[in-house]
């Protein structure tokens, strides 16, 4: 670090005292390094050194006391444009290299082409929102650079999905920075390669196409290796870049770059350049965007960490789905074979109550299979209902027929009791009936073979926008310790039997019919479940 | 199999088709008796005193590793070779494989076999099991 301190003088004039060597000693002794011939001033009165905090100003038991910015202090860090004051000595803090003073920004005159670029290191930039001098800044006023950080915060505070967060971030920098394109860049995880995560460029409001952007690698390069933030008033005259490919062909008059800094390593970069002469940079501007990598690189680092865990929980739910599936399947698959061999069997012998039989188990099953496919798709695919109007007592009476010869059967009474006072709903009829079946499979599968009993009732209560589809069987009950567990998928208490998706379906339906379940069951006794749905499409 | 030695096997699975499907293989040189649940097989063992269960592993209430160990434990049963069959794959789920449930129970059962069920293969380890007894 490198820098000066500006003495003011009476008369305006000031003097200057260059910061190379550490530490720098000042007081009215001569072997100071800093000699202050005025009597306000101790014999050894302070020191100035560089450490790891950066440049910090040391009180050295003087009289009369060193102030920093009109605060007395022992010790204390001190950063550019400080006012340090001695006694009557009074300096002006100055920690970037002289050239690089506000005042001395070259302006983008197209006779002189002056060479103006910047590249600073962390340490030299170690800025905060209150460091930006506002009048700095080329777009924007105090007031717009609080805001700027307050927003910045909440994207953080927010950002699950790191496209939103980076887009969050660059158009929160373009409002700030009269950049004409910018982007950001992340390392790719395996080959380190910077690539382009998001981007935009002011005169297409949001471009959201990563190819879109081709950006000055050098400039990028130079930023990332090093770790510095860089500004360049007009890269195809800076020596470094100017003979860069990129850069001329692309003519870039002012290019900005910081790094994105992770936990251990620069994990990418923000980068944003003009091309118009009128808009320039400012160091305030480089140190905005340096407080904004500076902020977003952890959070970026967050993100992706919450992303890799995301997708190792999605995986683990495919795979236990995926395992969920294959059982179904070979249950499915084995009644299949079962009636395939039984059918062969009986074509072998001649004998047809064998293959009857085959083929009843075979047609059983592959209608298992059947149903099984649509539940998946059901249950795989968010969707809306379609509506219609339809009579809500033929939707369950279809769907009682349908059960009617199974339960008798397995010796089960399957009843049916409809309010006639329901007439049309507006639902999604065949939606709701895959609901209904579903249910009634599940109730008449509850019940012993013989004396079970499944009643399915229809009910509009009066002064309510609902009516309720009731299915009450007299089964097995179900398990306190399993009812939360229901509507999980792939959870099932039937055995082979179930393929732990019926129940899904049913709530998924429901619910996408804005409607409740409501479930009611004693072990040993039986199970009620009563399904709420809107009379009408329910209004967005 | 010889005439006048036919050997009664019990078959548990809560599926017909499953149980249909086992009888349809052993029906001609076995004498088949079935069971849909754990509680019936297990009354039906003390009852009819087979020579071999052959027991599902997924069934509701009471599963078929729940029926395999009360049969191990009870003195009565505990001769009866099973053999167990799963349509999950030995280890994951509720598949313990044969030498886990050894571990797991002190005993193993005498063959674990996968769904969909080789028809083949059924006869020969039933056929293996009831002449190890012998």
């Amino acid at each position: 670090m490198q820098g000066r301190l500006v003495l003011q003088r009476p008369g305006g004039t000031s003097l200057s005292f260059p910061l190379v060597q550490f530490p720098v000693t000042l007081g009215r002794e001569a072997s100071n390094d800093i000699t202050l011939s005025d009597h306000s001033v101790s014999r050894r009165h302070a020191r100035i050194v560089s450490d790891d905090q950066g440049v910090v100003v040391e009180d050295l038991g003087s009289s009369n006391g060193t102030f920093l910015n009109g605060n007395k202090v022992a010790s204390s860090v001190v950063a550019d444009g400080d006012l340090l004051r001695l006694g009557n000595c009074t300096f002006n803090v100055e920690l970037v290299q002289p050239e690089v003073k506000r005042d001395e920004i070259p302006r983008m005159d197209s006779s002189t082409w002056d060479l103006s670029t910047h590249s600073l290191s962390p340490e030299e930039l170690e800025v905060e929102a209150t460091g930006i001098s506002a009048a700095g800044l080329t777009g924007a006023s105090t007031g717009a650079v609080l805001g700027f950080f307050q927003q910045a915060g909440r994207i953080l505070e927010r950002a699950f999905d790191l496209d939103e967060l980076l887009s969050g971030i660059l158009d929160l920098t373009f409002q700030m920075i009269p950049a004409d394109r910018g982007c950001i860049l992340l390392a790719d995880a395996t080959t380190g390669e910077m690539e382009i995560q998001a981007s935009r460029t002011r005169e297409e409001e949001a471009n959201d196409s990563l190819e879109g952007m081709q950006i000055s690698r050098t400039i990028l390069d130079y930023a990332t290796r090093e770790g510095r933030a860089v500004l360049t008033s007009d890269a195809t005259t800076d020596d470094r870049f100017g003979a860069a490919h990129s850069v001329i062909i692309q003519e870039i008059r002012g290019a900005m770059c910081v790094p994105l800094r992770g936990r251990e390593e620069i994990i990418g970069a923000i980068y944003v350049d003009s091309k118009i002469l009128s808009h320039k940079f400012s160091i305030d501007d480089l140190k905005l965007l340096f407080a904004v990598g500076a902020q977003i690189g952890i959070a970026v680092e967050n993100t992706r960490l919450y992303d890799a865990n995301l997708r190792a929980e999605r995986l683990a739910a495919v795979g236990q789905a995926v395992a969920g599936l294959g059982h179904c399947i070979k249950n499915i698959l084995n009644g299949m074979e079962g009636g395939s061999f039984i059918l062969q069997k009986g074509i072998d012998k001649q004998e047809e109550p064998s293959i009857r039989k085959g083929w009843d188990i075979l047609s059983r099953n592959s209608s298992r299979l059947k149903d099984l496919v649509l539940d998946m798709l059901a249950y795989s695919k968010p969707r809306e209902p379609i509506y219609e109007m339809v009579e809500a007592n033929s939707v369950v009476e279809d769907v009682v027929e349908l059960l009617q010869e199974r339960a008798n059967g397995e010796g089960k009474i399957l009843q049916f009791l409809p309010d006639e006072a329901l007439g049309e709903v507006e639902i999604d009829g065949k939606s709701i009936y895959r609901c209904v079946l579903n249910l009634l499979t599940n109730a008449i599968d509850a019940c012993p073979d013989q004396g079970g009993t499944v009643r399915v009732r229809t009910v509009r209560p009066d002064e309510e926008d609902r009516f309720q589809i009731i299915v009450a069987d007299n089964g097995c009950g179900i398990a306190e310790e399993d009812l939360e567990k229901l509507g999980r998928a792939f959870f099932s208490t039937k055995g082979s039997k179930g393929t732990g998706l019926g129940l899904s379906v049913s709530y998924k339906i429901v619910s996408e019919h804005k409607g409740e379940v409501l479930v009611h069951s004693k072990q040993g006794q039986g199970t009620t479940f009563t399904v709420a749905l809107p009379l009408q499409r329910p209004s967005e | 199999m010889q005439e006048g030695v036919r050997k009664r096997i019990l078959v548990t699975d809560d599926e017909e088709d499953a149980r249909e499907f086992v009888r349809a293989v052993l029906e001609d040189d076995f004498d088949i008796i079935t069971a849909s649940n754990g509680e019936e097989c297990l009354d039906m063992a003390r009852r009819e005193d087979p020579d071999l269960i052959i027991l599902d592993v997924q069934m509701p209430v009471m599963g078929g590793i729940d029926v395999f160990v009360a049969l191990k434990k009870d003195d009565q049963l505990h001769h009866i070779p099973v053999i167990m069959l799963t349509g999950v794959r030995e280890k994951t789920g509720v598949g313990l494989s044969k030498e886990e449930m050894g571990d797991c129970f002190g005993e193993e059962p005498n063959d674990y076999l996968e769904k969909p069920l080789e028809p083949s293969l059924l006869y020969d380890v039933v056929c293996q099991c009831l002449g190890d007894r012998e």
